[in-house]
């Protein structure tokens, strides 16, 4: 990719961030609406919302129906070729724009850049779709079948009509929705965040440069408004332009766009969870395990600095108070160190900790603490989970005498829980399911994953299509 | 006063508080050790070592839930200048609590939030003594004269609780005449705090996916309860006041029961200008996250023929002694005794001041604060001009637009990391 960004990224006369929004297959400049960034009140522009613009009518087929999954496999195979942070002007340019809107610093997010490579391989995706969809045939025409009367019909995966409100604490997940949102052949608009409004159009930029006439773009728009615009949502956020509002995470732009939800809309929704950890009496082997142990559950809990869905908030560990404190310790220890995904000092916990925190160290042995309020690294041991959010690296340990005992601070709202030792999974994945848990998975192990499998409890690309039938009889 | 300057005896004045309060507070010392300060030269000294309303509900909710009184003794402890060394035992419920503490001086005030968690700031008598000065004086400088010649109506919820009765009581027996509108007949509630805790209680217990249908079911019911009893507790007194619509009545209430007992006068028939006489009202405060209509405050004057002149508006808060009266240009006038601060919404530093005025989260510190640290950074944004006022006094004043930073949330934060409270409906006190 040799194309360098033609556009300076910021205004020259306002020194205000250019977001270009992406309208099927066209780059769209403009400094119309003017709007503040989430973390930082960073001034951006966009162009002036064109609807009519951004997709398709209902009225003609969308432009990739036809278009077959092998080909969507090659083009998004070919684009995560050029998804190079070291040779992508785009992405390069998206890096610096990001790097003054986002809480995380550079090497993160660089790291980040690098990371759906795993992900847009031609055997993940074809492995994928042989998960959910068993093969390619059923979104790419109808598959027959007879019922034991001897009936004959006809199904189909047939492409959706989505709008994407994309979260903003990683920009990862832009391109991992674009390669989802091909991949059904659905038409499409994303909704970016303020968080990260340039991630999902560098990428479109860079399919664009390799095949910018693709059904595959001509589906597709990434454009900003403010989250809660009724002028925008009001008019958009309705049966007959889309089928499902895709909706990434919560918080208030969320809870506003799912009051449209009605007959002929609806939401899928990736909820937003919290994470926790569950560490085995094993742990407590040796010191060196010990220490092994309280490394993975760091690795797990500082995740993107913890701003996100799968990093670890409270650790349960089976032991008496003492083994657990000695366990505090080291965690608080191994919580301050670099990570691919985490700073040694990161952001620090907001003054809610803080107050809570000097609260409990007056209530020692009760309630102890570990590490301070400087970014580091904090760890608060309490009898049972304490009443504020654990954030910016802050671990909250509870002892437990038993596995089983944690399972009941497993709620409705907890995604991910890590498990060590690994093979103890099996006693408490039932009861953790019971409550409402998603996802387990060995410690230290919650940022990866295997491919093709459910997320929040669902798969989403089966969610996605629209599931219709031929029916013969 | 302005923000930048501060008059030497009082920067004296607040190191000798400091130096006396951080042998005495135990989360002063601690905050101000981390901090690095050892004395106070300047206004900015203050600054971090003010504390954050929230402090006073950091105590974790199982001590409650649990009974943990003698813990709960030493958290409220390590926020008290006199030591929390009150025996708990035989202590069932948080009002017992409450009541056991007070035996012991201290006169703990309280308050909840939406998620039901209550905060609890000791007082002592002295304090509750200047506060209840404070409030004669600035009726009296309004020009509401404590004569007993008035019917006295509080309007809001029997509560039952120590402070709210020692108001009501003083303001009777200040204003009221004999033969004023009779209040109604309430045993007094002894349960406020229990039923907030219990309000809590079922939160959390919906939260950890424990709580029964029949509790959920129960405890709304209860809910309604109460808001019917606040409700015939407001129909008595409209019956009363279209009795007595020409002799002069004296309201003691926030906004939206003042509010809701206007509407039901007008259901009841009752049209402006029926009600002629020279009324006057009492209130500290806004909305509360209710809403009402913007000319709420025109239309309750309407009705209950209250002139600005008999209208006694403050700024304070349960943190504070000290009220800010509202003077008849709508701006409120920080008294003396009450330092002031504008600070940026993360209350850590200064907000920036052009032109004599600064925007941002409003902190104080209250020199006649007994019991606790004085220093306190609030939940509400304020406007604040250092240049004086258009009624034609000096000092530091706060427009009348005051609002909650809980109130302005960011509506376009999207993020994949939530909480619990996502998941949990209700249950939020009466």
């Amino acid at each position: 990719m040799s194309t360098a960004a033609t556009y300076a990224p910021t205004a020259l006369k306002t020194g205000k961030i250019r977001v270009p929004h992406f309208v099927r297959g066209r780059l769209v400049w403009g400094e119309d609406t003017e709007y503040l960034s989430r973390d930082f009140g960073v001034p951006f522009v966009t162009p002036r919302l064109e609807l009519d613009e951004l997709f398709v009518p209902r009225t003609s087929p969308g432009p990739a129906f036809d278009a077959p999954v092998a080909e969507i496999i090659d083009f998004l195979v070919e684009t995560a070729q050029h998804l190079t942070l070291e040779k992508n002007a785009y992405l390069q340019e998206s890096l610096e724009m990001t790097l003054r809107v986002s809480a995380l610093p550079r090497r993160i997010i660089e790291n980040t850049f690098r990371r759906p490579g795993q992900f847009l391989t031609r055997e993940a995706l074809e492995y994928r779709i042989e998960r959910i969809f068993g093969g390619p045939e059923l979104l790419d025409g109808w598959v027959e079948h007879t019922d034991p009367n001897g009936r004959v019909s006809r199904v189909r995966a047939f492409p959706p009509r989505l709008v994407h409100m994309l979260a903003g604490n990683s920009p990862s997940a832009a391109m991992t929705s674009i390669a989802d949102a091909a991949l059904v052949k659905a038409v499409n608009v994303f909704k970016m965040p303020s968080a990260d409004p340039f991630t999902t159009v560098a990428v479109l930029r860079t399919m664009a440069d390799i095949a910018r006439d693709h059904p595959v773009l001509q589906s597709m728009s990434a454009v900003y408004w403010r989250g809660g615009d009724a002028h925008v949502e009001g008019v958009l956020y309705r049966s007959q332009y889309f089928d499902k509002l895709v909706a990434w995470g919560g918080g208030d732009a969320i809870a506003n766009a799912a009051r449209y939800v009605g007959p002929g809309f609806q939401l899928i929704s990736f909820d937003p969870k919290v994470s926790m950890s569950i560490i085995g009496r094993e742990a407590f082997a040796s010191e060196e395990t010990l220490r092994e142990v309280a490394e993975l559950a760091a690795a797990d809990a500082t995740i993107f600095n913890q701003d996100a869905c799968v990093a670890a908030r409270h650790v349960c560990v089976e032991g008496d108070v003492d083994d657990v404190d000695r366990f505090c310790a080291l965690l608080c220890e191994r919580l301050g160190s670099d990570r691919a995904f985490a700073s040694a000092v990161g952001p620090k916990p907001p003054a809610d900790i803080r107050e809570a925190v000097d609260g409990l160290r007056f209530l020692e042995p009760g309630y102890r603490t570990w590490g301070d309020y400087d970014g580091r690294g904090l760890v608060v041991r309490s009898p049972e989970p304490v009443d504020f959010h654990p954030t910016n690296k802050t671990v909250n340990v509870v002892p437990v005498a038993s596995m089983l005992d944690a399972v009941a601070f497993a709620t409705v709202a907890t995604q991910t829980v890590g498990i060590y030792p690994t093979h103890r999974k099996t006693e408490v994945r039932d009861r953790l399911a019971t409550a409402g848990v998603q996802r387990v998975v060995k410690l230290g192990s919650a940022f990866t994953g295997s491919i093709g499998n459910p997320h929040d409890a669902m798969y989403p690309l089966h969610r996605f299509v629209n599931w219709v039938v031929d029916d013969d009889a | 006063m302005s923000t930048t300057t501060t008059p030497r005896d009082t920067i004296e004045a607040l190191n000798e508080r400091f130096q006396q309060r951080r042998q005495q507070v135990p989360v002063l010392a601690k905050r101000a050790e981390a901090e690095g300060i050892t004395g106070i030269r300047g206004r900015e000294d203050l600054i971090p070592l003010l504390f954050p309303h929230t402090t006073y509900k950091s105590y974790p909710e199982a001590l409650v839930s649990k009974g943990q009184w003698a813990q709960l003794n030493r958290w409220l402890d390590s926020l008290s200048t006199y030591r929390v060394d009150v025996d708990v035992t035989g202590v069932e419920n948080i009002d017992d609590w409450i009541a056991r503490l007070e035996t012991g001086g201290h006169l703990v005030s309280s308050s909840s939030g939406t998620s039901g968690k209550g905060s609890f700031l000791n007082k002592t008598k002295r304090d509750r003594e200047t506060s209840l000065r404070n409030m004669l004086d600035g009726l009296a400088e309004t020009g509401i004269r404590p004569r007993r010649s008035w019917h006295v109506i509080p309007v809001g919820p029997d509560t039952g609780l120590s402070a709210h009765n020692a108001t009501r009581d003083l303001i009777l027996a200040t204003y009221s005449r004999t033969d004023g509108i009779p209040i109604p007949h309430s045993e007094g509630r002894k349960d406020h705090h229990q039923y907030l805790a219990r309000i809590a209680a079922i939160r959390k217990a919906m939260a950890d996916g424990t709580a029964k249908p029949d509790e959920v079911a129960a405890i709304e019911a209860d809910g309604a309860r109460r808001q019917q009893e606040t409700e015939e507790r407001l129909r008595h007194f409209a019956k009363h006041i279209v009795e007595r619509r020409d002799e002069p009545i004296f309201f003691n209430s926030m906004f939206a029961p003042m509010f809701r007992l206007c509407e039901i006068l007008r259901e009841s028939g009752v049209s402006e200008g029926d009600i002629t006489g020279e009324n006057a009202l009492m209130t500290g405060g806004g909305l509360k996250g209710n809403t009402l209509p913007a000319d709420y405050q025109a239309q309750i004057f309407r009705m209950l023929n209250i002139a600005p002149a008999r209208f006694f508006h403050y700024y304070s808060m349960q943190e504070l002694n000290l009220r800010s009266p509202k003077c008849l240009d709508g701006r409120y006038h920080v008294p003396d005794g009450l330092l002031l601060f504008v600070l940026d919404p993360d209350g850590e530093s200064p907000a920036p001041e052009s032109d004599g005025q600064a925007e941002g989260r409003a902190a104080f510190f209250d020199l006649t604060i007994d019991g606790r640290w004085g220093g306190t950074i609030s939940g509400d944004k304020i406007r604040v001009d250092q240049r004086g006022c258009p009624c034609g006094r000096s000092g530091q004043t706060i427009f009348g637009d005051i609002a909650r930073y809980s109130d302005l949330r960011d509506d376009d934060k999207i993020t994949c990391a939530g909480t619990i409270d996502a998941y949990v409906r209700g249950f939020v006190e009466e």
